[in-house]
């Protein structure tokens, strides 16, 4: 083999194991979903079989008042969570930008929620929260509040369920912003200093805006992911009391997995990763755009 | 920027982070906690924190479910797809990294996208195959299925790890005889080695903690741990002392093993934000 036949041919070698996979487990589901969800097919009623109705999966989630309390329900979780986090996590980074005693100590402490389980966090929220002896609800009793079972009341549980959220994943905004803060140039904060600035100057015209791209980053990642939602959920309420937390993954799943509506289960998947889309468009554009001002 | 600042300040400094350690760690201490409780001890209000430690819960946890092989699996499922991803993705990361390929951005954003899509979404098909393939309840079906969503990770990281290695010593190798893979093979893996230790280090945490995928494409042969803790919910009851366990059994190879690896896992979360 030759030199210019290696460098046409070898990279798609190398590429296609990868490709393949990808494609067959990865894409082929997903344009498999699109044909599900423009077929009526239920699996309790399979005499009636697999068939065509165009869009009407669609319609009947766009008339249905639950798909769109759900999908508010999502956005909501995704924005009070992730916002939380955001705060809550760069300002602990800020905190920690800093030598203290016993700092190598705390830090893999504070990383501990980010490594553990879903499935886990849920566990240990669900007794935390547990009405009879859980030990926020001891906490809410001594403080004098008349909630005590926060999981099974309509209005609390979907602030738990993101007090949760936020439990399980500052810490992941935390290290990402200290990472970049610990590596940030020193000559602005000197030219700063000289100048005479404030703290909250210096916070305001040097740190947060050298501090924009990995936010951004972390608000991206993030918001991915807490919109996808779906263990620590089910292991803490399974979308109720009622439907207070039925988010969009959980809604899938009563519709395929409980009711084996898979049709109707397919078009909400297909909602859901279109949204996903657009989210991921926008931060991308917003990037973009905050790459060439950088680089200008 | 040095500045001195007061005992007062210092104080309150100290005191937030105080909280903060609480905050985080408490919950995950009082599962620990919770699973070498008595049943008494634990169905009471106000919570008790001083109590006569038991083993009955680890005992009855491990007697009841067949946990050893859950955990097995776990493994075996972990390990597997791991190795997998590993070698297609660097594979494929080294090609969209080191070859001027038509597209070479596409491919890497479409593959990167990928791992964006909610698993609940590729779950119904996945499910359905599956069933016509006879994989469920089979380690090898949950080794693929957790294949398609870390081997986009390990693609997208690999190739900035890449990268970030000058290409010159490639090709220096390539001027003194060597071709193409042996370059690779000599020269750059054995640079790579941190930064793979780094990836595979988040597909093992991964694939140790799914739970989707599992709970739905495994019955009783190929079950892993999340799966099992998660059936120690019933509508009836739910045994706090043994789910506990199970749980802490779960959590704590990968606190200890994340608590060795930090230098790399943090290395890997933070490469892709903080290199400029």
């Amino acid at each position: 083999m030759d030199a210019v036949t290696e460098e046409r041919y070898l990279p798609w070698g190398l590429l296609a194991p990868a490709l393949i996979i990808i494609l067959l487990i990865g894409v082929f589901p997903l344009f498999y979903n699109l044909f599900l969800s423009m077929h009526f097919w239920n699996l309790t009623r399979p005499e009636l079989g697999m068939r065509f109705i165009w869009f009407k999966n669609y319609t009947s989630l766009f008339t249905s008042s639950l798909f769109w309390e759900a999908f508010l329900r999502t956005f909501v979780f995704t924005i009070v969570a992730v916002g939380l986090e955001m705060c809550l996590g760069f300002g602990l980074a800020l905190l920690f930008n800093r030598d203290f005693k016993g700092k190598s100590i705390v830090f893999p402490i504070i990383l501990i929620p980010m490594i553990t389980t879903p499935i886990v966090v849920g566990l240990i929220w669900r007794y935390m929260f547990n009405g009879e002896f859980g030990f926020v609800s001891w906490i809410l009793q001594v403080v004098g509040t008349d909630v005590h079972a926060v999981l099974s009341n309509p209005a609390t549980a979907l602030p738990a369920v993101i007090f949760v959220d936020v439990w399980h994943w500052t810490p992941f905004v935390f290290l990402l912003s200290l990472a970049r803060l610990g590596a940030l140039p020193r000559s602005p904060y000197e030219a700063a200093e000289i100048d005479g600035a404030s703290t909250w100057q210096i916070f305001k015209w040097v740190t947060f805006p050298m501090m924009k791209s990995v936010l951004l980053v972390a608000l991206l990642l993030r918001t991915m992911d807490a919109f996808k939602i779906f263990d620590e959920i089910f292991i803490m309420t399974q979308g109720g009391p009622g439907d207070a937390t039925e988010v969009l993954s959980l809604e899938i799943y009563r519709q395929t997995f409980r009711y084996f509506n898979m049709g109707k289960g397919s078009a909400l998947a297909i909602v859901m990763l279109i949204v996903i889309i657009i989210i991921s468009r926008i931060y991308l554009k917003i990037f973009q755009k905050e790459e060439a001002v950088v680089q200008q | 920027m040095v500045k001195e600042h007061g005992t007062f300040y210092w104080v309150i400094f100290y005191l937030v982070i105080i909280a903060a350690v609480i905050f985080f760690l408490y919950p995950v201490v009082y599962l620990f906690m919770t699973s070498f409780k008595s049943r008494l001890d634990i169905y009471v209000m106000p919570p008790k924190f001083f109590f006569v430690p038991t083993l009955q819960a680890w005992v009855d946890a491990f007697t009841k479910k067949p946990l050893f092989h859950y955990f097995f699996n776990s493994a075996v499922v972990s390990f597997g797809t791991t190795i997998i991803s590993l070698v297609f993705g660097t594979l494929a990361a080294y090609a969209l990294a080191r070859f001027r390929i038509k597209g070479s951005k596409d491919i890497s954003f479409f593959i990167l996208s990928i791992r964006m899509f909610p698993p609940i979404a590729a779950a119904i098909p996945i499910f359905l195959w599956m069933k016509q393939l006879e994989l469920i309840d089979t380690r090898f079906g949950l080794i693929c299925a957790y294949t398609v969503f870390n081997l986009p990770f390990v693609v997208w990281m690999m190739r900035e790890f890449i990268i970030a290695i000058p290409q010159e010593l490639e090709e220096a190798a390539m001027v003194d005889g060597l071709t193409r893979m042996q370059a690779f093979r000599r020269i750059l893996l054995p640079l790579l080695r941190p930064s793979l230790v780094a990836v595979a280090i988040f597909c093992v945490i991964f694939s140790w903690s799914e739970f989707l995928f599992s709970f739905l494409l495994t019955q009783t042969e190929a079950k892993t741990m999340p799966v099992s803790i998660s059936e120690f919910i019933t509508w009836r009851e739910v045994t706090w002392e043994q789910v506990s366990a199970a749980g802490t059994a779960l959590i704590i190879p990968v606190l200890v093993f994340s608590f060795f690896v930090q230098k790399y896992l943090v290395r890997g979360l933070s490469f892709g934000a903080v290199k400029e």
